[in-house]
């Protein structure tokens, strides 16, 4: 069970998902997210960093004096838990009520429409 | 009684009546010394509640043994015997008990096999009271810390945890903080002892308010509040039966907030205070919204506090240097006062004897009849290790030191000793100190007399070196007489002379002299004609200010020094009367009389003297002011100097008549000179007299009223030969 997660923590989990290396060190999430135009106090990542550890997101590691942190929970699994999430709430689990949202609300562009449609062929062969 | 819980109870006694001082000491000193101190000084009532030791001499040591004692006869054990060797070997075991004070536990089961199982009753439901509260009190705060837990949200929104950590970087906390909400708490708080966590009714709070808020409770895990909380109910826990105890938490738990709200106004300066004020009156009014439901006692007590500490807020102000240090002296006081309170005294019974354990000792009454009232033969009683004659009478008393009772004996006081007018010798002599222990166990000595006017060493004990003189009461004595004649007498009441002797606990009363107040100018007047000394000093003693101004306006018309000395001894260090007569004396250059009073000034009044010798360049009051603030060494330097300059300022004036020095040798006009004289006019005491057998020509220097050399002339026959016949005198 994936537990949910606060705006600032899935900031934090995407830096860290965005990372190439197997480990992610602490001053790389902190210049993430001064990249990202939210820049924190040393103590706040610190303690943002300990919640996700405490459920289950992430596991750190003690080298010398620094943390190593690397993911318990992939990007993809967390995208379809809450995809999952968003579509028993709003459209009582239907992916459908989903997928017709959004082709009827116009929020689809037209290469994304035309990969939908190859990737709902190939699906179905 | 076991002894755990007797060690337990005094201890839980001592720390009633610090808690009752402390308690006092706030009533009156609430406003006027830091909050820290009133917090932190229960630190030290904590200590002495818990930890078993006191100083070796304590305060309630004895009236613990006497209470310990009356319980004894009132609950008759089973060791107890009628016998009274019994009693003796009864007692044995526990000292043997009391040496041992860390193994207490061990030592129970070995001493007390025939234990009362009622005390042992009672010492397990105490242990089994104090464990039930203490796993009450964890279970109930675990408790707690589940049911915040449970409802508690961490706040996500990264300024307001940014917030935090710039405060708690100000605050020099380097442990990152955890901050949450949870609606169901009634007000901020702190938990966590090692991961701490700020935990918010609310998160919608200003900014300012958050930062005071913040502050408080970081200051609370900043001084680890939550230790020393925890240290007080483990306390509390221990001496479940004693009220006292809970006031302390009581008072404690106040202190800790009014102390973290000055902390926080020391970080934050004191133009914050009202608005510190106002972020604790609204986290309050929250306060009384969620607890409306628990009753009316909680909230006005609430209110009450608030009140108190908006109060103190409003006052803060840093505290003075003054207060600073009486502060430290408080502080000093409470924490001698906590040792020497004592607990019951373990330590104390076997280091030094008291009288009251040691009645318990003594063979019994009737042993005590059987001896004949002036038997010269000693009883021994042989107690801890030592040896002790028993003395009962004023033969064996005077027997102390000769035969088998050597100097280096033991010795203990057994009954009141009347003594008869025989005079009295004192207890070793320079040839023969005494060397051993003498107690006179809380008995008295009475009537003891020396009237010996050529007694040089005047007192119970004359010589003593390593010995040991202690409990003695001196009743009645009367010395005065004693030495009159001896100039350089030794004299005390207990002991005259002693080298490294441990003398203490010892009371002293002379004898009412027949020197009534009414009659005493008419007495003194005798005592001054019969030049007896320590009468008239008493007397002295006795008159007012005014008289005793006549009486050393006499003396020192009269010139008798010895008076002066004896009349100044009585008078206090720095009085009206030494200073009026320091100012006399200087001015006449009574250096005598002027060094008698500089022994009765202080070191602030004699350096103000010296600047004065210094200005005026009175060598003769620097060297005795020198001397009397022990800076000899300082004057030594300056006389040198002033000598050097004095002897070069000499040739100087003397070669201006032609006058020349070469080494001793003097010369005038190229000739060598036989008898050199230069009489300083002013009071003819300062002379320069030379004398060469070689040289050839005898000169006396002349000198006007201004002591200015005017010219040279050579001595007369006549002059030579008085001068020289006064020399033969």
């Amino acid at each position: 069970m994936i537990q949910q997660i606060s705006d600032a923590e899935l900031e934090i989990m995407k830096i860290i998902w965005g990372n190439p290396e197997a480990v992610t060190l602490f001053s790389y999430i902190m210049d993430g997210l001064a990249a990202r135009g939210k820049p924190c106090q040393k103590n706040t990542l610190i303690v943002l960093l300990s919640r996700l550890i405490n459920k289950g997101f992430l596991r750190a590691k003690k080298i010398g004096r620094h943390n190593e942190y690397t993911t318990l929970v992939s990007e993809a699994q967390y995208q379809t838990v809450q995809t999952r999430n968003f579509l028993d709430k709003i459209y009582e689990g239907s992916a459908k009520g989903l997928v017709s949202t959004l082709i009827m609300g116009d929020l689809l562009a037209d290469e994304e429409y035309e990969e939908l449609k190859r990737l709902l062929e190939k699906g179905k062969g | 009684m076991n002894t755990v819980l007797k060690i337990f109870l005094s201890m839980s006694i001592s720390g009633s009546l610090l808690i009752l001082v402390l308690l006092l000491a706030k009533r009156f000193l609430k406003e006027k010394i830091s909050r820290q101190w009133q917090y932190y000084i229960w630190l030290i009532v904590i200590l002495r509640l818990l930890l078993p030791f006191g100083s070796e001499r304590t305060l309630l040591g004895k009236t613990y043994q006497a209470v310990d004692q009356a319980i004894t006869q009132s609950v008759p054990s089973p060791k107890q015997q009628p016998a009274p060797n019994a009693t003796r070997s009864g007692f044995a075991p526990a000292i043997k008990d009391n040496e041992n004070p860390n193994s207490l536990e061990e030592n129970l089961t070995i001493a007390y096999p025939l234990q009362d199982s009622k005390m042992l009753v009672i010492n397990h439901i105490w242990l089994a009271i104090a464990l039930g509260m203490l796993i009450r009190k964890i279970t109930i705060y675990q408790g707690f810390i589940q049911y915040i837990k449970a409802g508690w949200n961490p706040i996500s929104d990264t300024e307001i945890l940014d917030q935090l950590s710039i405060v708690a970087k100000q605050a020099g906390i380097k442990k990152p903080i955890e901050l949450c909400v949870n609606p169901l708490v009634s007000s901020p708080l702190l938990i966590g002892f090692f991961r701490p966590c700020i935990v918010l009714p609310s998160a919608d709070i200003s900014k300012k308010n958050f930062c005071y808020i913040v502050l408080h409770e970081l200051m609370h895990y900043k001084r680890r509040d939550m230790f020393y909380k925890w240290l007080v109910q483990v306390v509390v826990c221990l001496h479940w039966f004693n009220p006292f105890v809970h006031l302390m938490n009581r008072e404690i738990t106040k202190a800790c907030e009014f102390s973290c709200d000055e902390a926080v106004l020391s970080k934050m300066g004191r133009e914050n205070a009202q608005d510190y004020g106002k972020t604790l009156l609204d986290a309050m009014a929250a306060v009384g919204r969620y607890k409306e439901s628990l009753g009316a006692v909680t909230l006005s007590e609430n209110k009450q506090l608030l009140k108190e500490r908006l109060g103190a807020i409003m006052n803060f102000k840093k505290k003075s240097k003054t207060i600073q240090l009486l502060t430290g002296v408080l502080t000093l006081c409470i924490i001698v006062g906590a040792s020497f309170v004592g607990v019951y005294p373990v330590a104390a019974a076997v280091e030094v004897p008291s009288s009251t354990n040691m009645e318990q000792l003594l063979p019994s009454q009737s042993d005590n009849e059987l001896m004949a009232d002036d038997s010269p033969v000693m009883e021994t009683l042989d107690f801890r290790g030592k040896t002790y004659y028993l003395v009962h009478n004023e033969t064996q008393l005077r027997a102390i030191g000769t035969g088998q009772y050597g100097m280096d004996q033991n010795y203990m006081q057994q009954a009141d000793i009347w003594l008869s007018a025989d005079e009295w010798v004192p207890i070793g002599t320079w040839d023969n100190p005494f060397t051993g222990t003498y107690t006179g166990n809380g008995f008295e000595i009475i009537g003891l007399t020396m009237t010996d006017p050529n007694a040089e060493i005047i007192g119970l004990f004359g010589v003593a070196q390593n010995a040991h003189i202690y409990n003695i009461t001196l009743q009645d004595y009367d010395i005065v007489d004693a030495g009159q004649n001896v100039a350089n007498k030794s004299v005390g009441a207990i002991l005259a002379i002693g080298r490294w002797v441990r003398c203490y606990d010892n009371f002293v009363y002379p004898k009412e002299t027949n020197v009534n107040h009414e009659d005493a100018s008419s007495q003194i007047e005798q005592y001054y004609k019969d030049n007896s000394l320590p009468l008239f000093q008493m007397a002295f003693g006795s008159l007012d200010e005014k008289e005793q101004g006549k009486w050393l306006d006499r003396i020192y018309t009269d010139n008798r020094i010895a008076f002066w000395g004896t009349a100044i001894g009585v008078l206090d260090e720095d009085c009206a009367l030494i200073q009026r007569y320091a100012e006399k004396t200087y001015a006449n250059d009574s250096i005598a009389y002027f060094s008698a009073l500089a022994m009765y000034m202080s070191d602030e009044t004699l350096e103000v003297w010296l600047d004065r010798a210094l200005e005026d360049k009175n060598t003769w009051f620097q060297s005795v002011l020198f001397n009397a603030l022990d800076r000899d060494d300082e004057f030594d330097k300056l006389e040198e100097k002033q000598e050097k300059e004095w002897a070069e300022a000499r040739m100087a004036e003397y070669g201006a008549v032609g006058v020349t020095i070469d080494g001793k040798n003097y010369y005038y006009q190229g000739q060598l000179v036989n008898i050199f004289l230069d009489i300083v006019q002013r009071d003819q005491s300062f002379y320069t007299l030379d004398m060469n057998p070689k040289g050839t020509i005898n000169i006396k220097i002349i000198r006007d009223t201004d002591n200015k050399i005017t010219g040279v002339i050579d001595m007369t026959e006549e002059e030579v030969t008085k001068l020289l016949g006064d020399m033969g005198d």
